[in-house]
């Protein structure tokens, strides 16, 4: 990790600028606030606007841009904007390329959006297929808690047929036998959904060992990413704490000059800190393994995430438990990031088998009381 | 990269060529490396440099350890050469520097530090030590506390007292110390360790001539907070290997002794692991992007709050071992060294890391109020002349 260039460059200065100007003018509050109500039209918004005014939409598909993604990914999260970036031009994209489909490949550099529709729950070491491979080809399943879908063109589903061998299958999401039903959760700015395969016609795009892979390594630039968005979240979380505090008055005096509230805050700021440096780290230190820095980085990012943006909530007393105050959209992302792409405890079992450090073997014992 | 400095390969080839390490006396040579300007090559030409950029340095060691040179053993001489030795050359008399750095380089002085008092901890301004003017000179009167090194040196800097009519920051003054004065007298200060690292010293009657003032009459809060950054820099700058530091030793007992291991134990290893590693990327990060001295104070809150839980956890992980204590007769050493010992001194010695060089409670201060801009705590004595203020 000797080249790890902690700082950001001038292009990828100018990249950030341009993805928050737009993102600033169209992912306000009270669209945000309609997101809540069912209405995606402020996803498309922003997806047309990286895909269409910054042709952002297959990014991932040259992993020497893994650092520019994560500019990308640390402005959409500072404004939990909702946008297929994880989930198509990361995880898909990451996917298709790896199953080296060059018809896909073309496609989503062309801005076509997909989605990979396994439980948004699933680390990169948990990946079942979703749907069965019937004898005609069809494909019949459930995919449940699935993100990404709603807004995408295809689907590329991890399906098992009667050999048992693990298969990758794209379908088009508007097909006969395709059923996206939104659910409601607890963070709707990023669409949670089910869904329902019966009978569906699929292309095969991949099979065996290179589909489980791609699944894998997919998922796991995804969990690097999205510890980007993370720090971008949490970033601007204190930022707009810290202004506050800064500003709001009682007893007479500025809240931040309560050394009670002062410690909380620099505590904070410390863990951010740390995030800062392990995002980086996630999307640019490549000579250590993808696995090993997905972990590393969720393992840290997901508690410390929360742990922040629930206590700024508390020290903005009242108005952060109104609607109308935005701190919430980012409670409601944080806390849902948490459990995205596996969560932490699972990622410490994986960061130990990756450095040595596994967990006791416990042998099975006769119970003593029975 | 372009190779070593040629100015710097003739002065080591001449060093070299004149006194061959191997026929030299340990001291004659250290001599000889200094008046080479090898010592510091970032120094002046005459004080131990010439004059280069100190990423000349490393070529320089490198070359005299291959060539079977001496050491000045820096370990032995923290406080002179990674405190005393950069505030004298900033803020010292000519007559000062050619006459103090020489032997603090080579070892032959080493030097402490004389700031902290019983009354005097977070809130250094404060110290209460009295400097009084006595014809061309100064006698001292006053208790230091937390000094390291003070049974072994033979100087020491100091932060006094010289005028207390005026408000805390405004009345103090700078000196260096003879330690063999009669007037000092230095008691071990045991610690919960056992070991005695510091030491008490107790100043009746010293005096110092006008010539070891270090920068004007009440400036000596200017020339101590230089000195207190080069601390900072000493804790703060070293880049370690994953592993490389207490974390280190947990998991190389998680590993080499499974019998140990438990799965409730195991949930906070990895968590302590994570944030060890982290906290590692964090300080590589910050020197290549740090834009404030106060950056320093993160690094150093995350490793004291990480240094005291990771040797709680070792404690707790070597079970019906951890109950055991290596050694509690009194000890001094010449350094701290956190690695070393066992479980259960780690465990106690951790418990200083959020009080020394700056307390978890002063570095939240910090970060609050120079990064993040929040508001300055109040302060009843500021602008109130020292000797009014309550003590």
């Amino acid at each position: 990790m000797t080249d790890v260039q902690f700082a950001y460059d001038e292009d990828e200065t100018a990249l950030r600028e341009a993805v928050r100007s737009m993102l600033v003018s169209v992912c306000t509050p009270e669209a945000l606030s309609t997101a809540f109500a069912g209405d995606r039209s402020l996803l498309d918004r922003v997806r047309d606007a990286l895909r269409d005014q910054l042709g952002l939409g297959g990014l991932l598909l040259d992993e020497d841009a893994l650092a520019f993604a994560g500019v990308v990914a640390e402005e959409l999260g500072r404004q939990v904007a909702p946008a297929p970036f994880l989930t198509s031009a990361a995880i898909a994209a990451t996917v298709v390329s790896a199953v080296a489909d060059q018809s896909l490949v073309d496609e989503v550099a062309a801005g076509r959006t997909l989605a990979v529709p396994v439980p948004w729950s699933s680390a990169y070491d948990d990946v079942r297929p979703v749907a069965r491979i019937d004898a005609d080809g069809t494909l019949t399943g459930i995919a449940s808690h699935v993100v990404g879908v709603l807004e995408a063109d295809g689907l590329l589903v991890p399906a098992i047929g009667a050999d048992g061998v693990l298969e990758l299958h794209l379908v088009a999401a508007d097909a006969l036998g395709v059923e996206r039903r939104l659910v409601t959760a607890l963070d709707m700015t990023r669409p949670l959904a089910t869904v329902t395969l019966s009978g569906v016609a699929s292309v095969r795009v991949g099979r065996g060992v290179v589909v489980d892979a791609a699944l894998r390594r997919g998922l796991a630039v995804g969990t690097i990413l999205l510890g980007s968005e993370q720090l971008g979240l949490a970033d601007e979380v204190l930022r707009s704490t810290v202004d506050y505090l800064r500003t709001r008055r009682q007893f007479g005096r500025e809240l931040g000059s309560f050394q009670a509230l002062k410690h909380r805050v620099a505590d904070l700021w410390v863990d951010l800190e740390g995030l800062r440096a392990v995002a980086r780290y996630g999307v640019l230190a490549a000579t250590d393994p993808l696995e090993y820095r997905a972990s590393l980085v969720a393992a840290y990012a997901s508690d410390v995430v929360v742990q922040l943006v629930e206590e700024c909530l508390q020290l903005h007393g009242g108005i952060a438990m109104t609607w109308e105050h935005p701190l919430h959209y980012a409670l409601k992302r944080a806390k849902s990031n948490q459990i995205a792409l596996g969560p932490s405890g699972r990622h410490r079992m994986l960061l130990a088998e990756l450095v040595g450090l596994a967990a006791a073997d416990v042998s099975p014992r006769e119970p003593a009381l029975s | 990269m372009s190779g070593p400095n040629r100015v710097v390969v003739a002065a080591l080839d001449r060093l070299l060529a004149e006194h061959p390490p191997a026929m030299t006396e340990r001291l004659d040579f250290l001599r000889a490396q200094y008046d080479a300007g090898l010592a510091w090559v970032h120094h002046p030409v005459g004080l131990g440099g010439l004059g280069l950029s100190r990423a000349e340095q490393p070529a320089v060691t490198a070359r005299l350890r291959a060539a079977g040179a001496p050491t000045n053993a820096p370990e032995r001489n923290r406080i002179g050469l990674g405190m005393a030795a950069p505030t004298i050359l900033r803020h010292g008399t000519d007559e000062q520097q050619l006459r103090l750095l020489r032997p603090l380089w080579t070892g032959e002085e080493v030097w402490c530090q004389l700031f902290s008092e019983p009354g005097a901890g977070s809130d250094l301004a404060a110290v209460a030590t009295r400097a009084r003017r006595d014809g061309d000179g100064w006698v001292i009167d006053g208790q230091k506390v937390w000094t390291s090194s003070a049974h072994l040196a033979r100087r020491a800097i100091l932060l006094a007292r010289t005028d207390p009519d005026v408000p805390k920051h405004a009345g103090l003054s700078y000196f260096v110390v003879d330690m063999t004065d009669p007037g000092v007298e230095v008691r071990p200060l045991r610690q919960l360790t056992g070991e005695a690292e510091f030491n008490e010293v107790f100043l009746s009657g010293v005096r110092v001539p006008d010539s070891d003032r270090v920068g004007d009459v009440g400036a000596g809060w200017a020339v101590a907070t230089y000195t207190l950054g080069n601390e900072r820099v000493a804790i703060g700058g070293r880049p370690t290997p994953r592993e490389g530091g207490m974390i280190g030793r947990l998991a190389q007992t998680w590993r080499s002794r499974p019998e140990l291991r438990r799965p409730d134990l195991h949930d906070r290893l990895m968590d302590l692991w994570v944030r060890a590693e982290v906290s590692r990327l964090d300080a590589r990060r910050t020197t290549q992007v740090a834009t404030a001295g106060a950056a320093g104070s993160g690094l150093k809150l995350a490793f004291a709050r990480d240094a005291q839980r990771i040797s709680a956890l070792e404690v707790e992980l070597l079970a019906a071992e951890g109950l055991e204590y290596g050694e509690w007769a009194m000890a001094r050493p010449n350094a701290v060294d956190l690695l070393g010992r066992d479980a259960g001194y780690r465990y106690l010695r951790a418990k200083g890391n959020s009080i020394e060089g700056g307390t978890s409670e002063v570095l939240r201060n910090i970060i609050a109020e120079r990064v993040l801009g929040l508001p300055a705590e109040a302060r009843p004595d500021k602008g109130v002349p020292w000797k009014e203020t309550r003590r």
